[in-house]
C-alpha cells in the first residue's frame, strides 16, 4: 500500500552522510564527523522502526512510495528506481540500520586516533546506504546496484589500513571470490530474463512481477536458481568461496562486526529468501543450496579449533553460522534460517565487538595465547562476551538455542531436498558441536585463568597483527588494561541483550501459550509459494531431537572448558549440575583425557591444521592469491610475444589476418 | 590467347602480394611506403579491370579517386618519415619500438 | 556512379561544412597570430566550431521524421538520423578535445594552431563517413578523417614516442586502407556497383553471388579494413603502441571518435546492408556470422589479458579499448540477425544496433572523462602514466580523481553509471535472440567485463591506498575540468536516465533501412 512515511530518507540519509564526511570530513572536528555519521544511521533506524510498527498496526503487507523515477523502460522492459518495505525488508532494515547505529556509535571510540577517521566514517555510511539499497530495492536490479556497493564498500574498508600487505592480499581475495558470485549473480538474472522473453512475459525484473510469473518457468527454475545461489555463496561466503572472510577481518574490527558478521555477508541468506519462488520450484536446487550448506557448517567449525587469533576464530564461526542459515532457506524453512540471521546478528556483532574491545585495550593484540584473566579487568567485555558465547553455544533459552534448534528441526523434518533430512541433521548437529567446542575454547583462553601477555615475557611479533596499523607493540602490563569508555561498552550490552532475549521474537510452537511462532507468522505474507513444501509435524520427536543436540554441544562445551580453563570449579553451576554423571565419567581420570586427546583432539586438530594450512593457504592462496601475480606475469609474457613494438610484425598480423579470415571462411 | 579479365586480376593479385611482401620484409621506410602504393595501384589495376569487363565507367572514376587519395596520404605519410628521420637518423622500421608490450 | 550536385544537398552534410569552415579558418589564424601569442583561443574558436556543429546536427535530428534518409549528390552520401547521431557524437568529440587540448599543448611546448584544425577536420572525414552510401565514398572520408589523426598522433614534437606514433599508425592504416580498397574492388567487380543499396539489390537478385570466392575475399578484405580502424583482434596490435605515444587528448578523440565512426560503418554495411538474411551465404548459417563470433572472442580476450599486466595506464586503456570493441562486436552480431525491412525481425535489428549505438555513446564520454584527468599528468613532452604516478592523488585532487575513478567504473560497468546500462542493454539484447550460441557469447563477454575489473580498480586502489613514491607534475587545466564536468554529467545521465537516450538511439537506427 501506499504510504506517507519517508522510505526514501531511510536509504538516502546515509548517502548524504557519506557525502558530507566525505567531501568536508577532512576539515571538520571529530565531533561534527561523529555526530553527522551518526544520525545518517540513527533517523534510518527510528524511521524503520516507525515502519515496522506501521506494518504491525495496520497488518499491511507492503509499504511503498511512488518510485522516484522510472530508471528505463524500453519496449516490455522496464525498471523503476523505487523502494519498498515488506515484511522481509522490515526485519532487515532494523537489524541493518539498529545494528549499524551501534556499530557507529561504537566506531567512534574505537577509530578515535586514526587520521582517516572522516574516510572511515564516509565509508561506514555508504556501506549502509549500498545495504539499504540491496534490501529495500524493489527489483531484482536494484538489488545488484547495492549488491555491488556493499561488495565495494567491503573492498574499501578491508584495505583500510592499507600500508599492510597482508590487507592488500586479503582485498585481493575478497575481490576474486566476489567476481566469481556476481558472475552467478548477473548470469541469473540475464536467464531470468531470458525465460521471461522465451515465455512472452512482460520483462520485468520487479520481484512483485517475478513472483507473479515465477511459476511459468519451471525447467528454468533450477540453473536459474544456482546461478543466483552462486551469487549468494559469494557474498555469504560458502564453500568454496569462503575463502575471503576469514581473511577480511584484516579490516578494523567494527567493519568485521558490521559488515562480515551481522549485515552484508547475510545478503547471499536474504538473496535467496527473496526468491524463494524460484527455489521452491527447484527441489534439485534446495538440495544444493542445503548440502553446501551443511558442508559449511561443518567444515568451516572445524577449522575454528586451529586458529589462535581471535577474530578468525570468530571470522570461520561466522562462516558456519551463515552455513545453518542456508541450511534453513535451503529446505524451504525460510522464517528459521531468516530468524538465526537475526539472532547471530545479535551474538556475533556482540562478539566482535567484545574482541574489538579486548583488541583495543591490549593495543592491538589478537592472539589469544597471550591474552588471559581479563574477565577481571574488563568485566563488561568479558560478561557480555560470555553471554554471547552461551547463545552462539546454544545455551537452552538464549536466541542462538531457538534459532538453530529450529533450523535442526527443519531441516531433520523435510521432505523436500533429494538427500533425506536426517543426513543434514548429522552434519549440522556435528557443526553445533564444534562450534561450542571452540568457542568456549576462546572464551576461556582470553578471559580466565592468568594473563599470558606481561610485556616481559618473549613476544613473536610476527605471526599476528593484522589490526595492527603501525603500533608498535610490546604487550600490555595486565595492570595497565582497562575497561573500554562507555560508547563501546554499550553496544556491547545493547547486543549481549538482544543476545540473551532475541529468542522471544520467535518463541517456538511447543512453547508454551505459543501456538504459533510470531517470527513465522510476521513473515508468511513473503513466503507464500513456500507453503506447498512438506515437513514432518511430530513435537515429541522434536524435542528429543534438540534434547541430543543440546547435550552433545554441551558435552562439547564441557570439554573444551575442562581443557582450556581448568577443572570444574569455572563451570557455571547449572550446567554443570545436569550433565554431572557424563562429566564426572568422562573427565575424573587423566588417561580419559589422553584418550579423548589421542582420539578425537588430535585427528580432529589434524583436520583442522590440514583443512586450513592445505587447502586454505596451499590450494586457495595458490590460486587465489598469487594466481592474479601468476596471470599478470603469463599475460605479461603473452602479450611481449605479440606486441613487439616492431611495426611490420603488426602488419604481419594484419595481412595475415585476413588471409587467415578467408581461409576460415572457405573451410566453414 | 586472349588476355581477359584473368590476366588483370592476377596480375593485379601479384602487384598486390609484392606490395605486401615488400610492407613486411623492407627496412627503409620510405621504400615501405612505396610499396603500399604498389598496392593501392594494385587495387586500381583491379578496379579498372573490373570496370572495361563490366562496361562501366564507375571503375575509372574510382582509380582517380584513389589516386588523389594516395597523393594526400603521401605528403602526410613524407612528413611524418621526415619528422622521425630528425629525432633519431635514421629511417629503419624496426628501429621504431621505443614502445612496446 | 552518378554525382549530382544539388545546391540543397549541402544542407545535408552542414555539420561537415560548418567543421571544415571553422578548421579552415582556424589553419589561417595560426598564421596570423603573433608568435609569441598563446594558441588557447583558437582552440576555443574551434570549440565554438564543435558546438555549432553540435547544434545543428541536435536540429537536423529532431527534424527528421520516422525512417526517413535523404539521398544526397546523387547516392553518394546520405543524411538520416542515424548519421546525424553520430554527427553529433564527433561534434561532441571535437568539441571537448578542442577544450582539453589548449592547455595541455601549452604545458608541452607543442602550442601550435594546426591542432584545432586537425581535429576539426578529422571530425568532419567522421562525419562524412557515416553518411557515405556508396562505398568509394567511404573509403574516401575515411582518408579524410584518418589523414589528419595520423599526423595529431606524432603532434608533440619534443616527445620520441609521439613520431614513432604517427609512423606506426600512418605505416598500418595505409596498410589497412589498402587491404579495405581491394575488398571493395571485389565487391564492386562482383556486384558492378560500390553503391550500398545496388549491392544488395545484387545479392537479392542473385542469391548464388554469395557464395562466390571473390565475394568472400572481398567481404573479408573490406572487413579487415574496418576492423583495423576499430581495433578487433588480430589487427589490433598498434593500438597501445598509438594511444600510448599519441597526445592524451588526441587519445581520447581517437578512442572515442575513431572507433564510433568505424562501427557506425560497420552497423551500415554489415549489420543492415549485408545482414544475414540478405546474402545466400546468410541462410545456410555460413555467413560472416562465424567470422564475427571469432573475432569478437579473440577480441575480448585479447584485449583484456593484455591490459592485466600493463602499468602504464595509456596502455591499459588501449587494451580495454580493444576489449570494449569485442563487446560491441556481439552488438553487431545482434543486430545482424534481424532486418530493418522486415516486420518480424525489425525489432532484433532494432535492438541489437541500437545497443551498439548506445555504448558508443558512453563510451565516448567515459573514455574522455578517464584521459581528461590523465592528460594532467606530465610536462614538456614528457607524460606521466605509469601506475604509480597516481599513488595518493586521491585526497590531494578530489575531483579529479573522483572524475577518474568515475570514469574507470563506467567502463569497468559499474552501477548505476552508464557503461552499466550500456552493458546490460547489449546483453540483453544479445540473450533476447534466445539462440545458445549468442548465450554462450554473452556468457563469454560477462567474463570478460569481470575480468576487466581488475585493472581498472588496480588504478583506483593506488589513487586512494598507496603512498606517492616520487613528486609527479600535474597542471591545472579549466578546459580539462569543463570536459570533466561535461563527461561526468553525461556518464551519469546515460547512466541513470537512459531512456530518452536509448529511445534517441532506436530512433537514429529505424532510419537506417534501405530504400
Amino acid at each position: 500500500m501506499e504510504t506517507n512515511l519517508p522510505i526514501h530518507l531511510i536509504v538516502f540519509l546515509p548517502l548524504l552522510g557519506a557525502a558530507i564526511n566525505g567531501l568536508l570530513g577532512r576539515r571538520f572536528s571529530w565531533t561534527t564527523i561523529t555526530a553527522i555519521a551518526c544520525m545518517a544511521s540513527l533517523v534510518p533506524f527510528i524511521l524503520s522502526v516507525q515502519a515496522f510498527f506501521h506494518m504491525r498496526e495496520t497488518g499491511a503487507e507492503v509499504l511503498r512510495q511512488v518510485p522516484l523515477f522510472t530508471w528505463f523502460a524500453t519496449g516490455t522492459f522496464s525498471v523503476d528506481l523505487g523502494f519498498t518495505i515488506d515484511r522481509l525488508t522490515a526485519i532487515f532494515c532494523l537489524n541493518v540500520t539498529g545494528i549499524g547505529f551501534l556499530i557507529h556509535m561504537y566506531s567512534s571510540a574505537y577509530m578515535k586516533e586514526d587520521e582517516g577517521y572522516f574516510k572511515f566514517m564516509s565509508y561506514l555510511n555508504l556501506f549502509l546506504f549500498s545495504m539499504l539499497m540491496l534490501i529495500m530495492g524493489e527489483n531484482l536490479l536494484l538489488m545488484f546496484v547495492g549488491w555491488e556497493g556493499v561488495g565495494l564498500c567491503s573492498y574499501l574498508l578491508i584495505g583500510f589500513w592499507y600500508t599492510d600487505h597482508a590487507n592488500a592480499d586479503a582485498g585481493k581475495k575478497a575481490f576474486i571470490t566476489n567476481r566469481i558470485g556476481d558472475f552467478g549473480f548477473l548470469l541469473g538474472m540475464f536467464f531470468i530474463l531470458y525465460a521471461l522473453n522465451s515465455q512472452g512475459l512482460p520483462m520485468s525484473l520487479s520481484f512483485e512481477d517475478l513472483q507473479a510469473n515465477a511459476g511459468q518457468f519451471s525447467e528454468l527454475a533450477t540453473i536459474i536458481g544456482l546461478l543466483l545461489f552462486v551469487g549468494a555463496a559469494g557474498k555469504s561466503a560458502q564453500v568454496p568461496l569462503y575463502v575471503w572472510l576469514p581473511d577480511a577481518m584484516a579490516g578494523p574490527t567494527p567493519v568485521s562486526a558490521l559488515i562480515h558478521a551481522a549485515t552484508m555477508v547475510t545478503a547471499g541468506i536474504y538473496m535467496v529468501a527473496r526468491m524463494n519462488f524460484i527455489y521452491v520450484q527447484s527441489p534439485m536446487a534446495m538440495t544444493v543450496v542445503t548440502a553446501i550448506g551443511a558442508i559449511t557448517a561443518l567444515f568451516a567449525a572445524t577449522m575454528g579449533f586451529a586458529q589462535n587469533d581471535i577474530k578468525k576464530v570468530l571470522a570461520y564461526s561466522t562462516v558456519s553460522q551463515l552455513g545453518y542459515m542456508f541450511m534453513g532457506v535451503g529446505v524451504g524453512a525460510y522464517a528459521a534460517g531468516l530468524f538465526h540471521v537475526i539472532t547471530h546478528a545479535f551474538f556475533k556483532a556482540c562478539l566482535f565487538l567484545g574482541s574489538g574491545s579486548v583488541i583495543h585495550a591490549l593495543h592491538h593484540e589478537q592472539d589469544t595465547r597471550k591474552m588471559g584473566g581479563l574477565l577481571k579487568k574488563m568485566p563488561i567485555t568479558g560478561w557480555t562476551f560470555a553471554l554471547s558465547t552461551a547463545a552462539i553455544a546454544g545455551l537452552p533459552l538464549l536466541s542462538g538455542f531457538f534459532s538453530k534448534d529450529e533450523i535442526l528441526w527443519k531441516v531433520f523434518s523435510n521432505q523436500t531436498t533429494l538427500i533425506p533430512g536426517w543426513v543434514f541433521w548429522l552434519v549440522g548437529v556435528a557443526g553445533a558441536m564444534c562450534t561450542a567446542f571452540y568457542m568456549v575454547r576462546v572464551y576461556a583462553l582470553t578471559f580466565t585463568g592468568t594473563y599470558r601477555g606481561e610485556p616481559e615475557e618473549k613476544h613473536g611479533h610476527d605471526a599476528h597483527g593484522h589490526d595492527d596499523h603501525g603500533h608498535h607493540h610490546g604487550g600490555v602490563k595486565y595492570d595497565d588494561i582497562h575497561e573500554s569508555p562507555w560508547t563501546m561498552t554499550l553496544p556491547l550490552v545493547v547486543l549481549a541483550f538482544g543476545a540473551v532475549f532475541g529468542g522471544l521474537l520467535g518463541l517456538p510452537h511447543w512453547m508454551p501459550g505459543h501456538p504459533t511462532n510470531q517470527f513465522d507468522h510476521w513473515l508468511e505474507p513473503v513466503f507464500g509459494a513456500a507453503h506447498g513444501l512438506k515437513f514432518l509435524d511430530n513435537t515429541s520427536l522434536e524435542l528429543g531431537l534438540m534434547a541430543v543436540s543440546v547435550g552433545l554441544a554441551a558435552l562439547s562445551a564441557l570439554v573444551a572448558w575442562h581443557m582450556y580453563a581448568g577443572k570444574g570449579k569455572h563451570l557455571p553451576g547449572q550446567i554443570a549440575e545436569r550433565i554431572r554423571p557424563v562429566y564426572t565419567l568422562v573427565f575424573n581420570k587423566y588417561y580419559v583425557d589422553e584418550l579423548y586427546a589421542a582420539v578425537i583432539v588430535r585427528p580432529i586438530k589434524a583436520f583442522a591444521r590440514f583443512s586450513w594450512r592445505v587447502i586454505d593457504d596451499g590450494l586457495i592462496d595458490g590460486v587465489l592469491v598469487n594466481g592474479p601475480a601468476n596471470l599478470v606475469h603469463l599475460t605479461g609474457r603473452l602479450v611481449r610475444l605479440f606486441t613487439t613494438g616492431d611495426v611490420q610484425r603488426y602488419a604481419f598480423f594484419v595481412l595475415g589476418g585476413v588471409w587467415l579470415l578467408v581461409v576460415v571462411w572457405l573451410a566453414e | 590467347m586472349t588476355i581477359g579479365l584473368t590476366h588483370y586480376l592476377v596480375l593485379a593479385a601479384v602487384l598486390f602480394g609484392i606490395g605486401s611482401i615488400g610492407v613486411l620484409v623492407r627496412r627503409n621506410a620510405i621504400v615501405v611506403f612505396m610499396c603500399i602504393e604498389l598496392m593501392l595501384n594494385a587495387v586500381n589495376l583491379t578496379f579498372i579491370a573490373f570496370s572495361r569487363f563490366r562496361g562501366t565507367m564507375d571503375g575509372h572514376v574510382i582509380a582517380f579517386f584513389v589516386m588523389a587519395v594516395a597523393a594526400a596520404e603521401a605528403a602526410v605519410g613524407l612528413a611524418i618519415i621526415l619528422h622521425l628521420f630528425r629525432t633519431r637518423k635514421s629511417l629503419n622500421v624496426d628501429e621504431a619500438n621505443l614502445m612496446r608490450h | 556512379m552518378e554525382i549530382t550536385f544539388q545546391a540543397s544537398d549541402l544542407w545535408g552534410i552542414l555539420p561537415a561544412l560548418i567543421l571544415i569552415a571553422f578548421a579552415s579558418v582556424a589553419a589561417l589564424m595560426e598564421v596570423f597570430a603573433r608568435p609569441d601569442q598563446s594558441r588557447g583561443f583558437i582552440a576555443g574558436f574551434g570549440a565554438i566550431g564543435s558546438l555549432v556543429a553540435l547544434a545543428v546536427s541536435i536540429w537536423q535530428w529532431t527534424g527528421i521524421e520516422g525512417a526517413y534518409q535523404v539521398p544526397l549528390f546523387g547516392k553518394m552520401l546520405v543524411m538520416d538520423a542515424f548519421s546525424t547521431f553520430f554527427n553529433g557524437i564527433f561534434a561532441v568529440g571535437a568539441l571537448l578535445a578542442c577544450l582539453l587540448g589548449g592547455r595541455y599543448l601549452r604545458e608541452h611546448k607543442a602550442d601550435f594552431g594546426e591542432y584545432t584544425a586537425l581535429v576539426l577536420f578529422a571530425a568532419a572525414g567522421m562525419g562524412l563517413m557515416v553518411q557515405s552510401r556508396d562505398l568509394v565514398v567511404m573509403f574516401v572520408n575515411l582518408e579524410i578523417m584518418s589523414i589528419p589523426i595520423y599526423v595529431l598522433s606524432g603532434f608533440v614534437r619534443k616527445n620520441r614516442r609521439g613520431a614513432e606514433s604517427a609512423l606506426k599508425y600512418f605505416l598500418m592504416g595505409s596498410v589497412a586502407s589498402a587491404v579495405l580498397l581491394y575488398g571493395v574492388a571485389f565487391l564492386y567487380g562482383m556486384t558492378g556497383s560500390t553503391d550500398l543499396v545496388a549491392m544488395r539489390e545484387a545479392f537479392d537478385a542473385d542469391k548464388a553471388l554469395g557464395t562466390s570466392l571473390l565475394v568472400k575475399v572481398g567481404m573479408v578484405f573490406l572487413l579487415g579494413g574496418l576492423a583495423f580502424k576499430v581495433a578487433l583482434a588480430p589487427f589490433h596490435l598498434w593500438t597501445p603502441d598509438v594511444y600510448d605515444g599519441a597526445p592524451t587528448p588526441v587519445t581520447a578523440f581517437m578512442a572515442a571518435g575513431v572507433k564510433a565512426a568505424g562501427f557506425a560503418v560497420m552497423v551500415r554495411v554489415f549489420a543492415v546492408t549485408f545482414g544475414f538474411d540478405a546474402l545466400e551465404f546468410g541462410a545456410d548459417g555460413k555467413g560472416w556470422v562465424g567470422l564475427f563470433y571469432a573475432l569478437a572472442v579473440a577480441t575480448m580476450f585479447a584485449g583484456n589479458l593484455a591490459a592485466i599486466p600493463q602499468v602504464n595506464v595509456k596502455r591499459m586503456l588501449a587494451y580495454s579499448s580493444i576489449a570494449h570493441a569485442g563487446y560491441l562486436l556481439v552488438g553487431i552480431i545482434t543486430g545482424a540477425f534481424g532486418d530493418l525491412g522486415s516486420a518480424t525481425s525489425a525489432a532484433t535489428a532494432i535492438g541489437g544496433n541500437s545497443a551498439v549505438l548506445y555504448y558508443l555513446l558512453t563510451y565516448a564520454f567515459s573514455t574522455f572523462l578517464v584521459l581528461a584527468a590523465i592528460s594532467l599528468f606530465g610536462k614538456d613532452g614528457e607524460e606521466f602514466v605509469h601506475i604509480s604516478d597516481f599513488a595518493g592523488f586521491g585526497f590531494k585532487r578530489p575531483f579529479v580523481a573522483l572524475a577518474l575513478t568515475l570514469g574507470l567504473l563506467s567502463l569497468a560497468g559499474i552501477p548505476p553509471l552508464g557503461g552499466f546500462f550500456a552493458k546490460f542493454y547489449l546483453f540483453r539484447e544479445a540473450m533476447a535472440l534466445q539462440k545458445p550460441e549468442m548465450v554462450w557469447l554473452t556468457l563469454l563477454a560477462i567474463v570478460n567485463s569481470m575480468i576487466a575489473l581488475y585493472y581498472y580498480l588496480r588504478v583506483i586502489v593506488f589513487l586512494y591506498m598507496k603512498e606517492p613514491t616520487r613528486e609527479v607534475p600535474a597542471f591545472e587545466s579549466k578546459g580539462a575540468v569543463a570536459v570533466m564536468i561535461v563527461a561526468l554529467a553525461a556518464v551519469l545521465l546515460l547512466g541513470l536516465f537512459p531512456d530518452g537516450y536509448v529511445e534517441m538511439a532506436r530512433r537514429s537506427v529505424e532510419s537506417l533501412a534501405l530504400r
